[in-house]
């Protein structure tokens, strides 16, 4: 079997030897027209990629990846002007977190701090802890509740982390530990934790009336981050 | 394959039809290689690639035409053996696929994906196992996903606002005349049900423990960054400690009062839920000693809070403890000596419990001068501001 593997990337060596592991398997001759089918490949259409499509047709990375870098930045811009209200922040993506994540990193990283596993790991933890406390509040019976499923929950978190961005930003200007870098902690752990729990309130109307017991759990959340930022 | 698309294979999986046929068509073979027969699986996907670099393997493969020809093409001159080809050829289906072949492209990117990795017969098999694994693995996540929303944790969450804050003076200020211990109960078919904490503040949920542990921990983190030196500085790793040890004071604290339970004959009397959710309110008690003390240092105001605290944890957990006692009684006879001492053991353990929970390391001189400093710095530009 292994051979087919290997004369499917080479075929123009040790063809004699291949071709008789090529009917070893006779069972389900059907199924190998499925293969063997999607293997007619536009070998034409030029450039490099033998097998997969020709280089040209393919999509850009970025767009085959999912990140929409127009659209991350218009959420963050909503974000940073309290326009929370708009339809931007209705589908959330991943890409703004993990963008942000690394920045919060690099902001770190250039005080000597190698935080990067601690902050992916942190914002794991904290997400799937507030989603199991919000579907634990709400229930899951309720249709509405699919709004707050885990990965909304991640990425919504996500984005409200870019006060503490700003703030760790900050505290490189700012001598460490001392009164001002904290005071900024906890200003801009209250904008996230603000920012996180309308978002959160916005999304899922199960949840209205309760912004206060979803905001507590959120400050917590944020100041697990600036305490990262802060020692 | 594509969908609407035709079964390119005819019923004929070990090409016999081939030996039914004269072999011909090298010129075809040569210039367009769509391999059809399902034998030459292989051949077809060494096709494509070998039609760039102009060569092409034998493809469509059948046994006897294949070990016809395989003697010529020994010296791996295919392209210019032509008789091999044609033996190998399978012009009964080869025609008709070639105008075929042109549709094949559009998908062939997505069909070349997934032949690479797991093709051919046994590959189906793993993908047809593999997505059974997958149902079987997604049902049993379903039924275990009820966890949230119909059972005992979700009745624990199901708070609001005012809940907790009722709840929170409660356990603060439980000498006001207002509080009585009892639960709520309404009648349902075959027993009592009693009220969720939305309805009933003296139901026990399990929002506030879980919160007062968070608190917890993170305080105990800032307590660590607030002071440098040998003692203190804060590493991530503080957080880990903290949890795991906050976590573990939570388990033993529920398990002294199933351990009560017990020892009175008592034991299926309170869901183990709602013991834990006893327990968790000390670590309110423990934030408040924890806060006391990262602002002023272990000093007389932090004794007193801590005390205060203490006996406010042991009021609420007695009170509740004797409801739930005085409930059981009107079934089984419970020793009323013993019961007290065993209440009265539980009092007096919050004290050191606390004071355990909200331990620090003691804070070098001159580092606690500077805390103060530090914390008097800031009450002036508050003051200013």
């Amino acid at each position: 079997m292994t051979d087919w593997q290997v004369h499917q990337r080479h075929p123009t060596a040790q063809q004699p030897g291949g071709g008789v592991e090529w009917y070893a398997s006779s069972t389900g001759a059907a199924q190998y027209g499925a293969g063997s089918y999607g293997y007619e490949m536009p070998a034409s259409g030029g450039g490099g990629g033998a097998a997969y499509g020709s280089f040209e047709d393919e999509a850009p990375l970025l767009e085959e990846l999912g990140i929409d870098i127009p659209a991350i930045l218009s959420r963050t811009r909503s974000i940073l002007t309290f326009r929370l209200a708009g339809h931007d922040m209705a589908n959330l993506d991943m890409g703004g977190p993990l963008i942000f994540m690394a920045m919060l990193g690099f902001a770190h990283l250039l005080v000597g701090k190698m935080h990067f596993g601690y902050i992916l790991g942190w914002m794991v933890v904290g997400s799937g802890l507030l989603w199991f406390v919000l579907n634990s509040i709400t229930g899951t019976e309720d249709p509405d509740a699919k709004q707050l499923d885990l990965y909304s929950c991640t990425c919504l978190l996500g984005y409200a982390l870019l006060p503490l961005v700003g703030h760790a930003l900050l505290a490189l200007l700012l001598p460490r530990r001392s009164v001002p870098s904290m005071a900024a902690a906890a200003l801009a752990v209250v904008w996230a934790g603000q920012t996180a729990s309308r978002l959160f309130c916005r999304r899922s109307p199960l949840l209205d009336g309760q912004q206060s017991c979803v905001l507590y759990p959120c400050l917590l959340m944020y100041s697990s981050f600036a305490l990262l930022s802060l020692y | 394959m594509q969908p609407g698309q035709q079964p390119y294979y005819n019923q004929d999986p070990w090409g016999a039809q081939q030996y039914a046929q004269a072999p011909q068509q090298p010129a075809q073979a040569q210039g367009f290689f769509v391999p059809q027969q399902p034998a030459a699986y292989g051949a077809a996907a060494a096709a494509p690639p070998a039609q760039q670099h102009g060569g092409y393997a034998p493809g469509p493969a059948a046994p006897a035409a294949y070990g016809g020809s395989y003697p010529a093409s020994q010296g791996g001159g295919y392209p210019t053996s032509p008789s091999s080809y044609a033996a190998a050829g399978r012009p009964g289906t080869f025609v008709p696929q070639q105008p075929q072949a042109p549709q094949a492209q559009p998908g062939g990117g997505f069909g070349g994906m997934e032949s690479d990795f797991l093709s051919g017969v046994a590959g189906n098999v793993l993908r047809q196992q593999g997505q059974s694994y997958l149902q079987r693995g997604q049902a049993f996540m379903q039924s275990k996903m009820g966890f949230l929303s119909g059972s005992a944790l979700h009745y624990h969450f199901s708070i609001t606002p005012e809940y907790v804050r009722t709840k929170l003076l409660l356990l603060a200020a439980p000498f006001l005349k207002r509080w009585n211990y009892a639960r709520h109960a309404e009648q349902i078919s075959g027993g009592h049900k009693y009220l969720p904490p939305r309805q009933d503040v003296n139901a026990p949920d399990l929002y506030i423990p879980v919160m007062a542990l968070w608190t917890y921990c993170l305080l105990l983190g800032v307590a660590a960054l607030a002071r440098s030196g040998p003692n203190g500085g804060f590493k991530p790793e503080t957080i880990y400690n903290s949890v795991s040890s906050g976590s573990t004071a939570w388990l033993l604290h529920t398990l002294l009062l199933k351990v009560i339970l017990y020892l009175l004959g008592i034991p299926g009397a309170v869901p183990i839920l709602e013991l834990a959710a006893y327990s968790g309110y000390a670590f309110v008690a423990a934030c408040a000693s924890l806060a006391v003390q990262l602002v002023t240092g272990s000093g007389t105001a932090y004794h007193a809070v801590w005390a205060y605290g203490s006996l406010c944890c042991a009021v609420f957990l007695v009170r509740t403890m004797k409801r739930v006692i005085f409930q059981e009684a009107r079934t089984y006879s419970i020793d009323s000596t013993r019961h007290n001492y065993l209440l009265l053991g539980l009092a007096l353990f919050q004290f050191p419990l606390n004071a355990w929970l909200a331990r620090l390391p003691p804070v070098p001189a001159a580092a606690a001068a500077t805390v103060k400093a530090a914390v008097n710095q800031a009450t002036e530009q508050l003051g200013m501001l």
